[in-house]
C-alpha cells in the first residue's frame, strides 16, 4: 500500500499544513483498510473511489482527501486543509461550489504529474 | 510564575492527592509534569474515513488517475 503525493499537490495543499507524514500516512492507511472487501464505489464499477477524513495533531486540525484505488489498495493525497479554510471550510462535499472547483482542478494538476513522472511514494503498508 | 485554576471531579482530585501522598510528592507536581508531558509528546487523532460522492465527469477523472498509475 502507498500514498502518492503529486509534486503540484505537495506545493499548493500539503506545504501549506502543518501535518507531519507520519500523520498522513496513518491517514491514508485508514482510508484504504477494508478496500475491495468491504468498501466499494458507491457507483459500482469504477476502481476508484474518493474517501475524506479529519487528521488532528498538535499543529492543528486538518482534513484529508484522499483518491482511492481499489485495486491496488494506494491513496492520492487530492487536498489537504486546515478545518478553518476559508475556501473550502468544512463542507467536502459536491453541493460546495468551491470544494467542486478545487477538487477538479486538483485532479487535473496530479493527472500532469503522474504523467510527468512528478511525484512521490511513501509505503503505508500491506 | 503563572496560576492554573481548574475545575475537576472532586473524587478525582481526591484520589489523585491520595496517591500523590503516598509517593511524598504536591499534586502540583503531578499537574506539572503531565502537562510537561503533553507538549512533549506528539498527539495525532485520525477520524473515522467517509466516502465522498462524485459526479460523472470527477468519477472519470479519477479513473484517468487509475490507469495512468496501473
Amino acid at each position: 500500500m502507498k500514498l502518492i503525493i503529486a509534486a503540484s499537490i505537495e506545493k499548493v495543499e500539503y506545504s501549506k499544513t502543518r501535518v507531519p507524514l507520519d500523520a498522513l500516512k496513518l491517514a491514508a492507511r485508514k482510508c484504504c483498510d477494508g478496500l475491495g472487501i468491504n468498501i466499494k464505489n458507491p457507483r459500482g464499477g469504477a476502481g476508484t473511489l474518493l474517501r475524506k477524513l479529519s487528521i488532528t495533531t498538535s499543529g492543528g486540525a486538518a482534513r484529508a482527501l484522499f483518491l482511492l484505488l481499489i485495486t491496488k489498495k494506494d491513496a492520492v493525497l487530492v487536498m489537504i486543509r486546515l478545518k478553518n479554510d476559508k475556501q473550502v471550510g468544512q463542507n467536502m462535499a459536491l453541493v460546495n461550489p468551491k470544494f467542486k472547483t478545487v477538487l477538479q482542478k486538483n485532479l487535473g494538476l496530479i493527472t500532469q504529474d503522474i504523467k510527468a513522472g512528478k511525484y512521490t511514494e511513501h509505503e503505508i503498508g500491506t | 510564575m503563572s496560576t492554573l485554576t481548574i475545575r475537576i471531579d472532586e473524587s478525582l482530585k481526591a484520589r489523585a492527592a491520595k496517591e500523590a501522598d503516598k509517593l511524598g510528592i504536591p499534586l502540583t507536581l503531578v499537574i506539572t509534569h503531565s502537562l510537561q508531558n503533553f507538549i512533549k509528546s506528539p498527539k495525532i487523532t485520525i477520524g473515522e474515513p467517509e466516502t465522498v460522492i462524485v459526479d460523472a465527469k470527477t468519477q472519470k477523472q479519477m479513473d484517468t488517475i487509475a490507469d495512468l498509475l496501473a
